[in-house]
């Protein structure tokens, strides 16, 4: 009877994750196995062709980018995440904190890509600063004092031309940090929150330093948290599309940048359709790999 | 394992400019059991981290044997701490949360196998060896604290009101077996506590503390017995106070003179002057109560006739709620239910008429004011 209730309850959002997310889905995974259409879309011929594109060098290249990219971005976001997540759980201004977190989701997410070039850029907020930087340590060095040689230094440390920071890897690293931390900040926060930091004064009084209570005693127990704000970072960064398409170059493209040049350009829908089943394949080993760990622990 | 004697040199603590340690002076001696005891808020706590080491204290010293360790982070003190919570580390089994201390100073792995076993026995845990925390009961969880804290080595081992979480029955028997503990391995152990029974049945000398004083300290039966004042007399067991002005004064007991009560006869250690304002105590179970005059009362014994307001009925005796005619004062007066029956008493009941009788030397001076 209560089953029953409850699937009533469930069926408005049950219907509609069926029709828009699970039967896309489906219809996805199943182009993948047919021949494509000759002018895009498909024949209704079974075909395994599209996957075996999987084995050419460029789509290899692209797909160790894609994995790189995405573990050196979540790698980096947790570990500044980590600690400005304690330092909000900690601080007795944590609402004002949050709220400073949940801000930028006020902007469109391509608008806040996009005032990234505005910074990265040649012309860019951080390529003036530091030429400005390098013009007035050179005038400075010109007015021959004791610390010449110092401006001098400085000045021969910064190149009299713009750097190139858009169009590359790192740019794509450096804007996806931005974009995942307060995905990564959030799950955390709630894990640390509910931490009890009397065990870090147990940890100490037991004869560990400050560093070695927090190694030790505050991180294994925070491992819930860091797992999924690892899956919110490395799944979406798995998939990314705008970022790699907007500030990254031709060596940093990702299988996102494949997908719609597949479905677009060369208009090969069955390939686009396999590389995101890959996509899928993974993302669905890493939640449940992650939901068996979850589960475990909280048995325990 | 030998415990150090703490001394605590002018201690005082500000919080957001509220004084919760005033200028506390007093050494624990090595190997004692003793006990700091107070309501919540008395700044108890504050003063047991403060040893542990961590909070800093605005003013004064803490010495541990010859050593000032006020200054010294809690890792580098040898003090160990069991904590209100267990605060057991979640993520390890038993077995390795006892040998947390030891896996950090690097020890071989059949030292710390041997030494954990050793300590783990000693709180009769070895089969739960693998388990962890969650696994075990709220008792259990306790002796894992024990050993934990213990395993170290430690000259003083802190307890801050270890027992609260466990139900009466478990906190007796855990009781008795940190009072064994302590016989067995020496270490000094510095008790804080709320509860009264708790710090009278176990502790060698106890710190009576209120609003971040230190009120009295002494042995079990001198502070129930003797309390320095009315505060101790009140927060420890249960008192009755008389207030009155002396009217007359005896070589060994002098004669009070109080509006409600009349006239008492109390027992004088400390010097009174004739005609000064005085607070008495008297524990309630000094006071015999019956329905008809005692027959044999002797000049040294108070008698005064009450009304009985309330009975309450606890088992191993009853309490008592007397009425003095005229005033509105309650007075208490419990009767062990060991002579229940004795003398061939009428059962006292509700709104009876009552005899309260007491010995002079039961009612002393606490206060003069």
């Amino acid at each position: 009877m209560k089953k029953k209730i409850s699937l009533a309850y469930s069926s408005p959002i049950t219907a509609w994750l069926t029709i828009l997310f699970v039967i896309p889905t489906l219809i996805v995974i199943l182009y993948s196995f047919l021949e494509k259409g000759l002018y895009g879309g498909i024949t209704w011929n079974f075909s395994l062709d599209a996957y075996k594109s999987f084995s050419s060098p460029y789509f290899i290249k692209i797909l160790w980018n894609t994995i790189s990219i995405s573990i050196i971005v979540t790698f980096i976001t947790i570990v500044t995440a980590i600690p400005t997540a304690l330092f909000i759980a900690t601080s007795k201004k944590k609402n004002l904190l949050l709220f400073l977190i949940i801000i930028p989701f006020w902007t469109n997410f391509l608008i806040r890509i996009y005032s990234w070039i505005g910074i990265l850029g040649n012309n860019g907020v951080l390529n003036n600063f530091l030429l400005s930087i390098r013009n007035f340590s050179l005038g400075l060095a010109n007015n021959n004092n004791i610390l010449s040689p110092l401006f001098n230094f400085v000045a021969n440390l910064l190149v009299d031309a713009p750097y190139q920071f858009l169009y590359n890897k790192t740019a794509v690293i450096i804007v996806s940090i931005y974009a995942y931390l307060p995905y990564a900040i959030l799950p955390l926060y709630s894990t640390i929150e509910k931490f009890d930091f009397n065990l870090i004064n147990a940890g100490r009084d037991l004869g560990a330093s400050k560093f070695q209570a927090y190694m030790k005693i505050f991180l294994p127990n925070i491992k819930p948290g860091i797992i999924t704000a690892g899956l919110f970072t490395f799944i979406p960064a798995l998939g990314s599309y705008a970022i790699p398409q907007l500030v990254g170059g031709i060596d940093s493209h990702m299988l996102g940048n494949v997908i719609a040049t597949e479905l677009t350009i060369t208009r090969n829908w069955p390939k686009a359709a396999a590389i995101s089943t890959a996509l899928i394949g993974i993302t669905t080993i890493l939640i449940i790999v992650f939901s068996k760990y979850d589960k475990e622990h909280k048995a325990n | 394992m030998r415990g150090s004697n703490v001394k605590i040199e002018g201690i005082e603590k500000n919080f957001d400019g509220v004084q919760v340690l005033k200028n506390i002076n007093f050494e624990i001696k090595a190997g004692e059991f003793f006990s700091i005891l107070g309501p919540s808020g008395c700044g108890k706590t504050t003063l047991l981290r403060m040893i542990a080491g961590f909070i800093e204290a605005d003013n004064g010293c803490i010495y541990l044997g010859e050593d000032d360790i006020s200054k010294l982070p809690p890792n580098k003190r040898n003090v160990n701490t069991i904590f209100q919570t267990y605060a057991l580390f979640p993520h390890l089994s038993v077995f390795d949360n006892v040998a947390f201390p030891l896996n950090l100073k690097k020890e071989s792995k059949n030292k710390i196998k041997e030494e954990v076993e050793k300590y783990l026995e000693m709180v009769q845990l070895k089969d739960h060896m693998y388990k962890l925390p969650n696994q075990l009961s709220g008792g259990q969880k306790q002796r894992v604290a024990i050993a934990r804290a213990l395993i170290n080595q430690p000259s003083v081992l802190l307890l801050d009101e270890p027992l609260s979480a466990l139900d009466a029955k478990l906190r007796q028997h855990m009781l008795i077996e940190l009072d064994n503990i302590h016989d067995k391995v020496g270490v000094t152990f510095v008790f804080v506590t709320h509860d009264q029974q708790e710090a009278l049945s176990v502790s060698d000398r106890i710190a009576v503390m209120n609003q971040g004083e230190v009120l009295q300290i002494g042995t079990p039966n001198e502070i129930y017995e003797k309390p320095s004042n009315s505060f101790v007399a009140d927060f420890i067991g249960e008192s009755n106070f008389i207030e009155g002005k002396v009217i007359d004064v005896h070589e060994n007991y002098a004669i009070v003179s109080s509006r409600i009560f009349g006239d008492i006869k109390f027992d004088i250690d400390k010097k009174v002057s004739l005609g000064s304002t005085v607070k008495l105590t008297l524990r309630p179970e000094k006071i015999k109560i019956s329905k008809t005059q005692p027959k044999n009362i002797g000049p040294k014994d108070n008698t005064i006739k009450a009304k009985v307001e309330d009975i309450i009925y606890s088992g191993f005796q009853s309490k008592f709620y007397l009425i003095i005619e005229g005033s509105d004062i309650r007075f208490k007066a419990f009767k062990q239910h060991a002579d229940f029956f004795e003398e061939d008493e009428q059962t006292i009941h509700w709104e009876d008429e009552v005899y309260a009788t007491w010995n002079y030397e039961d009612s002393f001076l606490i206060e003069v004011l």
